[in-house]
């Protein structure tokens, strides 16, 4: 009797049991592990803090949409941060750290060219697909890794557009002075545009480099001065740049154009000079008013320009939306394939062409992005106009440099 | 051409005196090399550029404020934490400001951020004879001349400046003629972080402000105090103009890219062939 | 008394060693790399404590040495030299260029001396920036990159350094025993007493700071052979220099065990600090250093052993 009972009571509760577990949603799925070292403390705190507001916008969005699709199950990504201290042995060392102690799935590049190198090295051993979103150098590619790619297309498709649309809308543009902060970035776009230049049939008359940490341009300005150039294309960071245009302008230099890449295209750019900023123009890799759809997350660019000055109440340079295309198409990667696996990752982001907010992304067999798609701006009236391309211009270019 | 290129020199061979009259001061009598004198520089230009920014009025004032916090500052850590190790050989005290250095600009990243800061006050410049010359750095000329000025005053005509010269020649005699050692060492320091936020002030004028800056301009004071020498009041004046016209024609004749590695060479220069300095009186290693 | 010193001494070592052994081979890749970052910074050490420590003469030349080291070992290797062959190359180089430039600098004392080499280390820098044809400038040097596994490349990288950090220690053993060492210290007491005596002061100068420097050049370029890439700002790092003086006055200046007990407290702290502050790492590193200097001005292990033989003091009265 009790012994049927017994029987019957299992059976009842191993029914329940059963049916509940179809009912119930399972469990929460292994999060996606995405590494990130970033530079929070240090000399390239700045920029380092930028990227790592990119990623965070990704994460958000996709976390918000219940995660990445992999397979049948939703998997959130889990943004696995470290401060590397603009330190690149300590870069590399986070590296290691990722792969062994945290065993992420993939990982974003360090915010630095040298960082980028080394931690690349590191990371093609492990055959952990790194993501840069911060170098535009092909010189960072060259050691043909199958796990490095960039987001930012090469440089040359930067001071290409320069030159051809300057030449074209600045009437009786002839000559132009480059003068380069001898760094790998801002050297190598520099030399870039020489090239350019010359292309367009535009002479450089002065082709100077200057060293980190100057202190004082005003006998390099006077030299250019003297050669009085249409055109005086500068390179830096923010901090040269701005000190920069201050000595133009106590020097009395106005040419038509001047150009400062990449510091130019920054908000803080502007806030340090006040009206010394305007007609300074420069060249980014995308711009909040460009006009992109993205199926996967914010529905095109105007909608993340939005969210991002919702959430950081500044508008967004091309590197945060940068580190958000990066983030971003790792996460459509894995969605495609179907799996975290690296060859198969790999294998889709070698061949896919991305449609993003950010613009089209496809990598190259060097692993950047060989879709160019520059937007050269101009600080007119304390905000940033597009002069190009046609599609998303907001403005003229206006000359000359500001007293 | 070349006028311009020495009114250059010299502009910015002002702004570099500012930055190093303090530094000469606390090497040149407490035997201390100061590696916190970076951070006060920086301190003092954000206290003169959130001053104008959040409260308006005049940069000249607020380095004023900043000159009084900056002694206050100096004093307070001379007497608390230097003044117990300032006979000790140079490592310690080297690596103890090393460390605070390290405290400082840790705080200030993180008070400050790491986005440069700049006053959009336009100084404007002036143009005489065909040479522009920056108004803003004109200014600085002048703050690194009234410094010298008061710091030799000081030194040769007050109380507290007899006080100071004295414990420098001999320390030992000094106490048991009963000064206060230990106090003249505070305010000697105090006075030195005083110029540093003076320079900064001049710096503030000038250029966009970072924390990372301590670095390079802690570089420059070590390379004026050495081409002036230390033991002279002039001598980080004449340092700094020394400085700015050898970088000037360093950039002009080599490059902009060799115009600092010129000053460290010099420096290397001088002190194989004449440790002292352009003004310094030996007997300060 | 001595035999029993010999015997603790030759324990120690074979205690050390075997621990070495025993962390490379079961450590994760992590923790290897991080032990491989000590090992550097401890031949670093014993690097500058010969002519910092025993000599006296403080020295924060390290990043000059280092960063040669760095592209002298890139150079050879892209020329053709495998890995083994560029590190003593490297080494030679180092030891070359310093003596050249030891004979400049070691003419200045105190705090001139100390400035006259981060001179050199600015110098250093900006050349390697603008010299493109010998070191590609800006853009840097890639290395040719050691094949194989993450364990096997991190054990490899691990082996080599801390033996070349034993090495180091070693060489000091020698040297702090030796009439050298005992040159070196007379320098540092007295160095105008110490000529009279009859040590020739200029020469024992320079051969310490060759052999300082030597040792720094092939720290640098394992380094390099270790990240497959180099630039000037990487390979001529002021905070390098302030970091390795301050390890070694933390240790002990002038001691044989002082550069290592100095290294491994600041790598644990550094590492600890790091993990756990993330905003404020440097400046709770800054307060441990000023809390160092405070208590234990004369370096950990000096403190060790005055506190060691009070208490051995202690024992012995109380059996008495």
């Amino acid at each position: 009797m009790i012994k049927t009972a017994k029987r019957n009571c299992f059976a009842a509760g191993a029914a329940v049991v059963s049916a509940l577990a179809f009912v119930t949603p399972g469990h929460a799925a292994d999060p996606i592990k995405l590494g990130a070292p970033v530079a929070l403390t240090g000399s390239l705190a700045d920029e380092g803090g930028k990227l790592l507001h990119g990623y965070e916008m990704c994460v958000d969005a996709v976390n918000a949409k219940g995660g990445v699709k992999v397979g049948g199950e939703m998997r959130k990504i889990d943004l696995v941060k470290y401060d590397y201290q603009s330190d690149t042995n300590k870069a590399s060392q986070m590296i290691q750290r990722m792969a062994t102690v945290d065993k992420v799935d993939f990982v974003m590049a360090p915010y630095n060219s040298g960082a980028t190198k080394v931690t690349a090295v590191t990371a093609e051993r492990y055959d952990l697909p790194m993501m840069s979103t911060a170098a535009a150098t092909p010189s960072v590619f060259d050691q043909h890794f199958k796990n490095l790619y960039g987001i930012l297309f090469p440089n040359e498709a930067i001071s290409d557009a320069e030159a051809a649309y300057y030449k074209k809308a600045v009437p009786g543009l002839k000559t132009v002075a480059i003068i380069a902060m001898n760094s790998l970035f801002p050297k190598a776009i520099g030399a870039q545009l020489k090239k350019s230049a010359e292309k367009e049939g535009l002479q450089t008359v002065y082709d100077g480099l200057y060293s980190p940490d100057t202190l004082d341009f005003s006998n390099v300005l006077t030299e250019i001065k003297a050669k009085n150039p249409d055109w005086i294309y500068a390179t830096g960071f923010i901090q040269e740049l701005v000190l920069m245009r201050k000595q133009m302008a106590s020097l009395g230099l106005n040419p038509k154009i001047v150009t400062m890449n990449a510091a130019a295209a920054y908000r803080e750019y502007q806030r340090n000079l006040g009206p010394l900023a305007d007609h300074v123009t420069s060249s980014a890799w995308w711009h909040g008013s460009v006009n992109y759809q993205d199926e996967y997350i914010f529905g095109d660019t105007k909608k993340y320009d939005e969210v991002f000055q919702a959430k950081y109440k500044q508008e967004p340079s091309y590197l945060e939306a940068a580190a958000t295309a990066g983030c971003e198409v790792l996460a459509e990667s894995v969605e495609e394939a179907k799996t975290t696996e690296h060859a198969a990752v790999r294998k889709v982001l070698s061949s896919k062409t991305f449609n993003t907010f950010y613009g089209p992304v496809k990598f190259g067999p060097d692993g950047q992005n060989k879709v160019a798609s520059p937007v050269i701006l101009q600080i007119q009236n304390g905000n940033f106009t597009v002069l190009a391309p046609d599609s998303v211009k907001t403005g003229n270019v206006e000359t000359p440099l500001q007293k | 051409m070349l006028a311009q290129y020495i009114i250059n020199g010299l502009l910015i061979g002002s702004l570099y005196a500012c930055l190093a009259v303090g530094f000469s001061l606390v090497w040149g009598v407490l035997n201390i090399i100061n590696m916190l004198h970076g951070a006060f520089v920086v301190l003092g230009a954000y206290i003169v550029i959130f001053g104008v920014q959040s409260f308006g009025g005049s940069p000249i004032l607020w380095t004023g404020a900043a000159c009084v916090v900056l002694f206050a500052i100096g004093y307070v850590i001379q007497l608390g934490l230097i003044n117990k190790v300032v006979a000790a050989p140079i490592f310690i005290t080297f690596t103890l400001t090393f460390g605070m250095d390290l405290l400082a600009q840790n705080l200030m990243i993180n008070v400050f951020t790491a986005t440069p800061r700049s006053l959009t006050i336009g100084y404007g410049s002036l143009q005489i004879a065909g040479l522009s010359l920056s108004v803003a750095r004109l200014i600085a000329m002048g703050f690194a001349l009234l410094l010298t000025g008061l710091l030799y005053w000081l030194l040769k005509h007050s109380s507290i400046g007899r006080a100071i010269v004295a414990v420098r020649m001999d320390r030992h005699a000094a106490t048991l003629l009963g000064l206060d050692v230990p106090r003249i060492y505070a305010v000697t320091f105090g006075i030195g972080a005083l110029m540093a936020a003076a320079g900064g002030g001049a710096m503030a004028m000038a250029f966009p402000i970072t924390p990372v800056l301590d670095g390079t301009f802690l570089g420059k004071a070590f390379v004026i105090c050495v081409l002036g020498g230390l033991g002279s009041v002039p001598g980080a004046l004449i340092g700094g103009l020394v400085l700015g016209l050898l970088e000037s024609f360093g950039a002009v004749t080599l490059g902009s890219q060799w115009s600092a590695t010129v000053g460290f060479v010099i420096m290397l220069a001088i002190l194989v062939f004449r440790p002292a300095g352009i003004a310094g009186r030996s007997g300060f290693e | 008394m001595k035999t029993q010193q010999r015997t603790w001494t030759i324990a120690f070592g074979a205690a050390l060693v075997l621990a070495t052994i025993g962390f490379g081979v079961t450590a994760n890749n992590f923790l290897l790399q991080a032990g491989t970052t000590l090992a550097m910074y401890v031949a670093l050490a014993y690097a500058w404590n010969i002519v910092g420590g025993y000599m006296g003469y403080p020295s924060f030349g390290t990043a000059a040495f280092f960063g040669f080291g760095c592209y002298a070992g890139a150079i050879a290797q892209n020329a053709g030299a495998p890995m083994w062959l560029a590190w003593p190359a490297a080494a030679l180089g180092g030891a070359i260029f310093s003596a050249v430039l030891g004979r400049i600098l070691l003419g200045m004392r105190g705090h001139y001396f100390a400035i006259g080499t981060i001179a050199v280390v600015e110098v250093m820098r900006e050349v390697s920036n603008n010299w493109e044809a010998l070191t590609a400038g800006a853009t840097g040097l890639n290395l040719p990159i050691v094949a194989g596994s993450p364990r096997e490349v991190g054990m490899l990288f691990f082996f080599v350094m801390t033996a070349f950090a034993g090495f180091a220690l070693l060489l000091t053993l020698l040297i702090a025993r030796s009439k050298f060492g005992f040159g070196l210290r007379c320098i540092k007491q007295n160095e105008q007493a110490a000529s009279m005596v009859g040590i020739g002061v200029l020469r024992y100068k320079v051969a310490a700071f060759v052999v300082s420097c030597a040792l720094m050049s092939a720290t640098g370029a394992i380094y390099a052979s270790m990240v497959a890439f180099i630039n000037p700002d990487d390979a001529f790092n002021i905070l390098m220099s302030i970091s390795v003086p301050v390890i070694v006055t933390l240790g002990g200046a002038g001691l044989v065990l002082g550069p290592l007990v100095g290294a491994v407290i600041y790598m644990v702290l550094d590492n600890f600090v790091w993990i756990n502050f993330i905003n404020y790492h440097s400046a709770v590193l800054g307060v441990i250093i000023i809390a160092v200097i405070y208590f234990i001005p004369q370096g950990v292990v000096r403190e060790f052993v005055k506190r060691g033989s009070v208490l051995l003091r202690r024992d012995t009265a109380k059996a008495a």
